[in-house]
């Protein structure tokens, strides 16, 4: 069990409460009911991993572990690549919305070639175009759904 | 009955329907040869686009997929000493050994025949058991239901991880992200905070999607997707035809490991949560233990990939057995599937084959149809999935993103399903880092809706008073059983052990895993 797991326990534990004592009390749809109340299964289960979680927290400290477990499971260096993936694909995702598929798509996609360490235009050029087009004819033609 | 399974066959035997197994065995049989993809992230990605697809090509295809990703994963297995998927990790240890000793054909031939026979095995037992368990629990009412479903969920969470507490708190998550939507009593919004789009639950494919498939390349990222994105094409085909063709004689020699691992993934498959992985390392256990030579396991005994990919293999109709039969999935795939069968308006369980036995029995003659389709593709297909594997992550990657937005695009309400698939990819990214059972959390959310209406449906109908167990003797087995499993299962650790128990060597040394990090994710 590593340390990292008490951390956790307790993170959870204190989202779960959140959620009972202010988040579910805070949505209120202003209607009646008569019986079960629609927030009884959410309560219950945000009770149960409540209780769960402090289970783990409470298991994690009682262990003892190794220095090795003690090391948190995501290094710094691997927080920020992982922020700055989620920013080219959000930056992507943005693009698609406000520029539609036929521009965004072939962005996205080259984008995260070139994020990736892709250089060369004789890959980054096919991979970027030709899905967008076979996914372009796939939805419209095939399923007839419209793409942004 | 003859009449159903005479209508069964006409409604499967058209160029659609067969078309679609045709195509999703190829997609599953190249997306499990490819390193790093899974079946579950094919199944995720393509959801959305069987929508307008009939509700038999759909299922048809989605099987197509799951069988023909359980048996491409031992390409890469064999040839480069890395797993396709979790559970292929035992073909490694005879399948690259064979490679390096110049037989990889005949390797990847013993594989395609044992995955196709430990398939049509599984099959047929699913096809024999599903119908008279799912008349068992049409009798089961919303108390007997809560009980299945909470020993299901915690059954799961005992075996599918590390750590049990994990698992019952990944369970739980999953429930509780089915909650926002309308009260299934009342009607009324309830934590949808004013997102229409919430009123039918969270869409199944941002959870699935974001969870599955972008979190997965967001994890490649601390694998260093820079300067590994080229596999190296270093097979090592034998000049000599003897050692690249399979004989009758040594196809005869491997079928006892071929049976002994259709037995063993058939039964560890039917149980929920167990998996594939469990199934190859203790069919190859099985078979090393039965073997008169077992010094040669670990050194390229075909009897070994046999089982292994046997094993695997049988474990994929093995799994759909809860799911007819009761409704319940135990695997990521599973999951996946039942939420395909939901999104063209089924529910899986024992009224589908009460109500659409036709459809039923259609899908079951297109299980046994993709089970050949599978043979054929992967024996004439078997040159081009060896060159796609060494396609670089560059090309891969960046269109599974785009794939991942589509597809969330289509389904959940247009750019308000993207942005909820990346705040899932998050979700799964951690998820995954800090060890939560992947398994659990998706039953856990596709079950939601039934766990409630069921839980709701046994307190009003006991009046919350929990003497009335007392009259439903059913509901307290599986109780006692859901006491047992987080006991004494969670405290087993079944996979570890079989992983260490099938990777002894003789001298008693433990072999290290080929990828260690590609066991991570059942």
């Amino acid at each position: 069990m590593r340390a990292v797991d008490l951390v956790c326990g307790a993170v959870l534990c204190a989202l779960s409460l959140a959620l009972i004592f202010i988040v579910i009390p805070a949505d209120n749809p202003g209607g009646r009911w008569t019986g079960l109340s629609p927030y009884f299964f959410p309560i219950v289960v945000a009770g149960a991993i409540a209780f769960f979680s402090l289970a783990l927290s409470v298991q994690a400290a009682r262990q003892t572990y190794s220095a090795e477990e003690k090391s948190p499971p995501i290094a710094w260096s691997q927080l920020a690549m992982l922020l700055l993936a989620m920013a080219v694909i959000i930056a992507g995702v943005i693009g698609i919305s406000r520029l539609g598929v036929w521009i965004g798509g072939p962005l996205l996609i080259a984008a995260i070639m070139l994020f990736m360490g892709e250089r060369s235009p004789v890959f980054i050029l096919p991979t970027a175009i030709i899905p967008v087009l076979v996914v372009h004819v796939l939805v419209n033609q095939f399923l007839g759904s419209p793409l942004p | 009955m003859f009449e159903q399974i005479a209508s069964a066959t006409v409604d499967l035997l058209t160029v659609e329907v067969m078309g679609y197994i045709v195509l999703g065995v190829t997609i599953g049989y190249f997306v499990g040869a490819m390193p790093g993809l899974n079946r579950a992230t094919a199944l995720a990605l393509l959801l959305p686009f069987t929508f307008t697809m009939s509700p038999l090509a759909a299922i048809c295809f989605l099987i197509g997929i799951n069988k023909g990703g359980a048996a491409g994963s031992a390409v890469s297995a064999i040839l480069m000493n890395v797993p396709g998927e979790p559970s292929s990790v035992v073909t490694t240890l005879d399948g690259y050994p064979m490679t390096r000793q110049g037989k990889s054909r005949k390797a990847l031939k013993l594989a395609l025949y044992a995955s196709v026979i430990g398939d049509i095995l599984a099959t047929i037992v699913l096809i024999m058991l599903a119908a008279p368990l799912a008349r068992l629990a049409v009798g089961l009412g919303p108390i007997e239901l809560s009980a299945i479903l909470l020993f299901a969920m915690t059954f799961i969470a005992a075996v599918s991880g590390r750590s049990f507490l994990k698992g019952i708190i990944s369970g739980l998550i999953g429930l509780l992200l089915a909650t926002p939507r309308l009260d299934p009593e009342t009607g009324m919004p309830r934590l949808t905070f004013g997102f229409m789009e919430l009123y039918d639950g969270i869409p199944l494919l941002a959870v699935a999607i974001g969870t599955l498939a972008l979190s997965e390349i967001l994890v490649q990222i601390d694998r260093g997707w820079r300067g590994r994105y080229s596999h190296k094409n270093e097979f090592l085909h034998s000049a000599s035809s003897a050692d690249s063709r399979l004989s009758g004689k040594e196809f005869l020699a491997s079928m006892p490991a071929i049976l002994r691992g259709s037995i063993t993934g058939t039964v560890i498959g039917l149980l929920p949560g167990l998996g594939a992985s469990l199934s190859s390392f203790l069919a190859y256990t099985w078979v090393k233990r039965a073997s008169k030579t077992p010094e040669l396991f670990g050194k390229g005994a075909p009897d070994g990939v046999a089982a292994a990919e046997a094993a695997d293999n049988a474990s994929v109709p093995a799994s759909l057995i809860p799911v007819f039969a009761i409704g319940l999935p135990g695997s990521l795939a599973t999951a996946l599937l039942m939420g395909g069968f939901m999104m063209h308006g089924l529910t899986p369980g024992p009224f589908l084959l009460r109500d659409n036995i036709e459809l039923v029995y259609a899908i079951f003659l297109g299980m046994l149809a993709a089970s050949g389709i599978l043979l054929m593709v992967g024996y004439f297909g078997q040159g081009v999935f060896t060159r796609v594997i060494t396609v670089r992550d560059t090309v891969i990657i960046p269109v599974i993103v785009f794939l991942c937005v589509i597809g969330a695009y289509l389904e959940g309400g247009g750019m308000f399903g993207v942005h909820l698939m990346l705040v899932f990819a998050f979700v799964g990214y951690f998820l995954k880092k800090f060890d939560f059972s992947f398994v659990t959390f998706l039953v856990g959310y596709i079950l939601g809706p039934m766990v409630e209406l069921s839980m709701r449906q046994a307190i009003i109908i006991s009046d919350a008073n929990p003497m009335i167990l007392l009259k439903h003797p059913v509901a307290v087995v599986f109780l006692a059983l859901a006491v047992l499993s987080a006991w004494r299962l969670s405290a087993m650790n079944m996979l570890p052990k079989a992983q260490s128990r099938a990777m002894k060597r003789p001298d008693g040394e433990a072999q290290p895993l080929a990828k260690k990090r590609d066991c991570e994710h059942r």
